[in-house]
């Protein structure tokens, strides 16, 4: 499938850097990434490979001790590009909850317990200043009504503590598209539900995003998840994007070592499987990241250059981008090996 | 057929609710369940949070106290079983918690964590150091790890150790509770491998809870879908995924996104209807019937039981009986 619509954001050259006792943890390490307008995209990777500090470093929504230490979010704004990096504090939260909004892994952390969900919504509407109360408090039953939850017209006067974990992502996916969000990023939508209730979501999703055209970044582990919902896929690890394609490349033609060894870890359950293939070793510690690439110690094709160097970034196919030695031609990659 | 090592007859376990001042309702998390785990096997157990499958291992191993049912071991009912008898049972019958930040002691050392159960047993294990530094590289640890606490350790090594601990004993059976649910996919990958492996090596009899079924396929031999409290479906795995006969079955797998985009994007998902009811309150009839497509007037009057309906296949449904 083909998404060569216009660009929406741009993420360049960003980086992030944690400020702890034990040390700067180097969790975003140069992440380049470009999402088109109308796409649902995809960034995978295990805990702690920078996936959710990224889509939070879009809207500065980084917590202390973090810091975005350099690099550009642009975001097109009425055929303009601005930094959102740049932008003063209040600017910018004119952006987020509007153009820019988010859904969050844990929805009843993400509900206020002392307001009805009517409230919440409404509030995210008028505090943009896209209506008045009333106004505000009709659009919250159609928002409602919209994500599926049965009798909103009770339902806005409910509490979170009176709904099911389904039930309030639902009041959390309906506040997040009250101010028509031109992009929206779910961080792990679905992951403290049970199937039934993430394959409803999901649903919910691809319709709402079907009918608006909604940009959609998926950030999500659940490999299952992202075939059935992605266009595009960015596989992260250790605060790199190592690989970005297509969902039928990914899938079908992964050629990163690590996008390889973590398809091969998920079961599918429709083969019989009699082994799957673990990736050997762990997580580097991004305190001390390894130097280079920083997969070489556990990539079964390392090469000399992987543990010196960072590879360049790489254009397979059209789209299809790949950051890693073993797709660099031999005469960049020795003269890279001279230089270096 | 393999002998059985555990059968499970009519199990019931209802915790107390104080409703008003005098009124007591009662959750049934597991209400009725009647099943045989074989020698040798993996009985793996799929249902959705709240459907009473962690309250059914701690139950089968008396961590929790039966409300009604029996549970036979190796031929004896352990629901009588005390002093050394029972010592004994809980010799052979470990368990592997869901959360390894939760299940080792953060001020004991490993060398302690693993030899635990076997000062308590008093298991003779010869030279301390060298056993738990035997059990350490049983699960893929290492020699330097021995005098290290829990919290020096990443989720996935945790659960390695919870592993080691419950092996020290030289156990025949493990609950396993969700052992990699709080693991990343890779590090996933290589604790079931790991269990595998130990399950051949030392003859190990396995029950494996867990909500998600393209692990519990990977390591079961036969799969009970469990739902509210009670088994609907008990089969051979690779004919559970290949044709669902509940009605229930067929929603979890239904829903189960799978990881190939082909597959996933032709699939024309079902509604899905509603969801679980209370353990407190359930329908009469069938607990499934309200979200149930296949819905008949008896499903709402009469309880189906659980029976073969083929060789190695029992079904909860009216529809096959």
């Amino acid at each position: 499938m083909s998404t060569r619509n216009k660009e929406i954001l741009k993420i360049r050259n960003l980086y992030v850097n944690f400020y702890t006792y034990a040390g700067v943890v180097k969790a975003i390490n140069g992440v380049d990434l470009d999402v088109y307008e109308g796409e649902v995209i995809s960034l995978v990777g295990e805990t702690g490979c920078g996936k959710t500090v990224t889509s939070r470093a879009i809207t500065r929504l980084i917590p202390p001790p973090g810091r975005i230490e350099k690099g550009e979010i642009l975001f097109r704004k009425n055929s303009e590009w601005i930094d959102l990096l740049k932008l003063d504090e209040n600017e910018l939260r004119k952006i987020r909850g509007d153009e820019i909004a988010y859904i969050f892994q844990d929805p009843s952390s993400a509900l206020d317990p002392l307001y009805t969900t009517g409230y919440q919504i409404a509030e995210t509407m008028v505090v943009h200043d896209k209506a008045d109360w009333d106004e505000a408090w009709k659009k919250a039953i159609e928002l409602l009504r919209e994500t599926m939850i049965p009798a909103p017209e009770e339902r806005v006067k409910t509490y979170p503590h009176e709904l099911s974990g389904g039930m309030k992502q639902r009041v959390v996916i309906s506040i997040a598209l009250s101010n028509d969000p031109k992009i929206l990023i779910a961080d792990e939508p679905t992951t403290n539900v049970d199937v039934t209730i993430q394959a409803e979501l999901i649903d919910l999703l691809k319709e709402l995003q079907k009918k608006k055209g909604t940009t959609i970044m998926l950030i999500t582990h659940n490999m299952g998840l992202v075939a059935e919902i992605a266009d595009r896929v960015a596989v992260m690890y250790a605060g790199n994007v190592v690989e970005i394609a297509d969902i039928w490349t990914i899938f079908e033609e992964p050629l990163h070592p690590y996008t390889k060894g973590l398809l091969a870890c998920v079961p599918d359950p429709l083969k019989k499987i009699e082994r799957l293939e673990p990736i050997p070793g762990t997580i580097p510690n991004l305190i001390y990241p390894p130097p280079g690439c920083r997969f070489h110690p556990r990539c079964p094709k390392a090469m000399d250059i992987c543990k010196k160097q960072r590879s360049p970034r790489v254009e397979i196919a059209p789209g299809h981008f790949v950051e890693c030695w073993l797709f660099v031609s031999e005469e960049e990659r020795k003269e890279a090996e001279k230089s270096g | 057929m393999a002998k059985p090592l555990i059968e499970v007859k009519d199990l019931k376990k209802y915790f107390p609710v104080r409703r008003f001042l005098l009124s007591k309702d009662y959750v049934k998390a597991v209400d009725g369940v009647t099943f045989t785990i074989y020698k040798g096997e993996c009985l793996g157990v799929v249902g959705e949070s709240g459907s009473g499958k962690t309250t059914l291992g701690r139950t089968i191993l008396r961590l929790i106290e039966p409300t009604a049912g029996d549970i036979i071991y190796d031929g004896k009912s352990i629901l009588k079983l005390k002093g050394e008898e029972l010592k004994e049972f809980r010799r052979k019958a470990q368990m592997v918690f869901q959360d390894p930040f939760s299940s080792l002691d953060p001020r004991m050392t490993i060398f302690d964590i693993i030899l635990e159960g076997p000062r308590i047993h008093n298991i003779d294990v010869g030279d301390p150091e060298e056993f738990v530094v035997k059990m350490l590289e049983t699960v893929g640890l290492k020699r330097e790890h021995i005098y290290r606490y829990p919290h020096e350790f990443s989720g996935g090594q945790k659960q390695r150790i919870a592993i080691a601990r419950a092996l020290a004993v030289n156990p025949e059976f493990i609950v396993l509770d969700e052992p990699t649910s709080a693991l990343d996919v890779s590090v996933q990958a290589s604790i079931l491998n790991m269990l595998k492996d130990l399950q051949k090596k030392f003859g190990l009899t396995y029950m494996f809870i867990s909500h998600d079924l393209a692990v519990v396929k990977y390591m079961s031999n036969r799969i009970a879908t469990m739902y509210v409290g009670k088994f609907v479906e008990i089969a051979n795995s690779d004919k559970m995924f290949e044709e669902p006969l509940h009605p229930y079955t067929m929603m979890l797998l239904d829903a189960l996104p799978i990881p190939n985009p082909k597959i996933t994007r032709a699939k024309k998902r079902k509604e899905i209807v509603g969801e679980p009811p209370s353990p407190i309150h359930l329908p009469p009839g069938c607990r499934f019937y309200p979200r149930c497509p296949y819905a008949m007037p008896i499903c709402k009057a009469r309880e189906p039981p659980l029976v073969e309906v083929e060789k190695d296949r029992e079904v909860a449904c009216w529809l096959y009986q």
